[in-house]
């Protein structure tokens, strides 16, 4: 009777393990695939609002940095690089920035993105912006500071 | 004969390298060492359109506190414009301007980075043209910083002998930097700083060669007790430069 329920209850527990792995392994799955599915890179309205939204939201560092592949692949579309000008004026220029805050600092990360999408641009317009980021150098990261400097050297005049 | 050749690119390299350096001697002999000027990039060409948001953010910066380093950057970018004629030089008077026009009688009470001004003088030298001397001639009279005064000095002569200058400079020796005054010590600051630009005006005086500095430059040497020993020499030289 005990060696029966033994049995049972070893049975049981594999059973039990076998449908965790397999959830584990399901759900790893699902993950990949939404690091891995390729976004939809046209400078489309729906995509440009989208990768807007994402943009001037707080944190998603994750979704910020795979979102910006739109802007990055129509970095010389006249609407990518008025969004990034508002991105950048609006919310990415903090006065009280602090390095030590993971929010800010991610959030720094991407500015420094968006910098490098408007250098490539060399959008004449994007110089107000990159000036107010390499004056106020107390408000970024160094390296964000930097690209601003290199990306007001791009600007095509 | 291979080592020829390649003593050829060697030489230009160091040729290259040491007149890089030259030049940035020059623009930092009047500058404090933490100046900002590391952190912008120097081959920056900007064109005039850039004016407005310069102007901009330096009207902001004004009376706000730590704001000298930001206005050092804005006043070196304004100097990175390359077209010409340009209308950066109004903007770059308006800059070496702002502190003497708000009257202020102390160095305490600056608005503007004595840097960024320093640079605006420079640049300002570099138009040669002669419609900003009575601009520098007021620095040296009314300005209280030392560096602005003494840039403003030697910058002068880049702007032309108009014949106005050699006069004034003449004047501000015989009596607000001059051999007038009483004994000199140097452990009254201000009569030290007043003495460094005596001799800044002295080597200017020098530079032109005009010989109605004469009379001033044998005043200077012959009253050797009002000044530092470096501007007495500073006199001898200049005499020696006029051309009778």
């Amino acid at each position: 009777m005990v060696k029966d329920m033994k049995i049972t209850l070893i049975f049981l527990l594999s059973v039990l393990f076998c449908s965790a792995l397999y959830c584990q392994e399901s759900l790893k799955d699902a993950n990949s695939n939404i690091i891995n599915t390729p976004v939809d890179l046209s400078a489309s309205s729906e995509n440009l609002k989208l990768a807007y939204a994402t943009l001037a939201s707080v944190g998603n560092y994750g979704e910020k940095k795979k979102i910006l592949k739109i802007f990055n692949n129509n970095y010389a579309d006249e609407n990518v690089i008025d969004m990034t000008i508002d991105l950048l004026d609006h919310y990415y220029n903090k006065d009280n920035f602090l390095e030590n805050d993971q929010d800010m600092y991610y959030d720094d990360v991407i500015a420094a993105e968006l910098i490098k999408i408007l250098g490539r641009s060399g959008a004449k317009k994007g110089f107000p912006p990159l000036l107010k980021i390499a004056l106020n150098s107390s408000n970024h990261r160094e390296d964000t500071v930097k690209e601003a400097w290199q990306a007001i050297e791009k600007i095509k005049w | 004969m291979k080592n020829r050749f390649l003593m050829i690119p060697a030489f230009l390299m160091i040729f290259g390298l040491s007149s890089q350096a030259m030049g940035q001697a020059e623009i930092g002999a009047f500058l404090s060492p933490d100046v900002p000027i590391g952190s912008i990039p120097k081959d920056l060409k900007l064109p005039d359109a850039i004016l407005p948001y310069l102007a901009s953010e330096f009207n902001n910066t004004l009376g706000k506190q730590g704001s000298f380093d930001m206005q050092f950057k804005i006043v070196f970018l304004a100097t990175r414009i390359t077209n010409i004629p340009s209308a950066k030089y109004d903007f770059l008077q308006n800059v070496v301007e702002t502190d003497i026009k708000g009257g202020n009688t102390s160095s305490k009470l600056l608005i503007v980075s004595p840097d960024a001004r320093v640079i605006a003088i420079e640049d300002i030298g570099l138009s040669s043209n002669s419609l900003y001397i009575p601009v520098l001639l007021d620095v040296v009279e009314r300005d209280n910083v030392l560096q602005t005064r003494i840039a403003a000095a030697k910058i002068l002569p880049s702007l032309g002998n108009s014949g106005m200058i050699v006069p004034k400079l003449v004047d501000l020796l015989k009596n607000q930097y001059g051999s007038g005054r009483g004994k000199f010590s140097e452990a009254d600051e201000k009569r030290y700083n007043d003495d460094r630009v005596a001799q800044a005006l002295i080597e200017t005086l020098g530079d032109l060669g005009d010989p109605r500095a004469f009379s001033v430059l044998l005043r200077t040497v012959m009253s050797p007790e009002t000044h530092r020993d470096e501007t007495i020499k500073a006199a001898w030289d200049s005499m020696k430069k006029l051309k009778w």
